[in-house]
């Protein structure tokens, strides 16, 4: 059990590859191409991927701090806020694109996907795990969105 | 059939699937495969759909593009899980999710209609991303475990 410890700490301990502002630039690109697969507008484009580079900051900021549904509570409620204020300025004409694509990269869609895999692959127990996380991190998404919708439309209506 | 749209979908697919392995720290001599991949999984499912085949099927042929092309061009490392993974990433089905989560927003609303509208878009919207996930996890499999890289 130790030597798994001191092999765990090891990973742990391996430096990241990119730098904080690559990673930022990497999920601000990642938000504007899925934007344009959603085939969102050029300016729901932008407002999608400057969401998702805040979100990104503010998830690299508490992400040590707090747990991950609070991260992802606060990430996605940061991401919708954004988006929705440069769809309330009538920046896009393509709301729910816009707004799809600047969450679109907190859906656990890796942990889904290797659930899946796992359950194929007989690991029943590791699967459902992944796929049970996967849908409380979707809870915790749209627990985020509806604040954020709250907030942005607070008297408006 | 003008293959020009499918090709641009490739495109931006390809760019996704690289950002996002960037994102998840895979090293820079490896971030073609991911594009590679990626192109050749979208690309095939817009063209199979676009030529009449049902979604999940057009997925599972995507996927085991996505994992075969993985796999042929990392055949001397470890990224070929990584690069197949990434790939499909654009495949998911983020939209249908997002529709699931924004009927389980007016779930809870006072009309009844709306309410209704709202259970009928969940449950279409939930059912379909699960076929779709099963899909892709069906075509990003076989390829992976008939040939060196395993999950």
């Amino acid at each position: 059990l130790s030597q798994w410890r001191r092999e765990l700490q090891a990973v742990d301990e391996i430096a990241a590859p990119y730098g904080r502002w690559t990673l930022v630039a990497a999920y601000a690109v990642s938000a504007f191409c899925i934007s344009r697969l959603f085939k969102t507008d050029w300016p729901g484009s932008v407002i999608a991927a400057l969401a998702c580079a805040t979100a990104q900051i503010v998830r690299a900021t508490i992400g040590s701090r707090f747990n991950v549904g609070v991260t992802v509570f606060i990430t996605a409620m940061t991401a919708s806020m954004f988006s929705t204020i440069g769809l309330r300025l009538h920046y896009s004409e393509t709301i729910v694109p816009t707004l799809t694509s600047s969450v679109a990269l907190l859906i656990p869609s890796l942990w889904l996907v290797t659930g899946g895999l796992d359950i194929m692959g007989g690991q029943i127990r590791f699967g459902m795990t992944r796929m049970l996380i996967s849908f409380l991190i979707f809870a915790t998404i749209v627990t985020g969105i509806a604040f954020a919708l709250l907030i942005v439309t607070w008297g408006s209506t | 059939m003008n293959v020009v749209p499918f090709l641009l979908s490739g495109m931006w697919a390809a760019l996704f699937a690289v950002a996002l392995a960037v994102a998840y720290g895979a090293p820079v001599a490896a971030l073609y495969v991911p594009f590679l991949a990626a192109f050749a999984a979208r690309f095939l499912r817009d063209l199979l759909t676009g030529l009449g085949l049902g979604l999940p099927l057009a997925t599972v042929a995507a996927g085991l593009a996505a994992s075969f092309v993985a796999v042929r061009t990392t055949r001397k490392s470890a990224a070929g899980p990584v690069a197949a993974i990434t790939a499909i990433l654009p495949l998911s089905p983020s939209s249908l999710i997002f529709d699931a989560i924004r009927a389980v927003i007016h779930l809870f609303d006072k009309d009844p209609a709306i309410v209704a509208a709202a259970a009928t878009a969940f449950t279409t919207n939930t059912v379909k991303s699960v076929i779709i996930v099963a899909a892709l996890a069906i075509g990003i499999a076989v390829p992976l475990v008939v040939g060196r890289n395993r999950f």
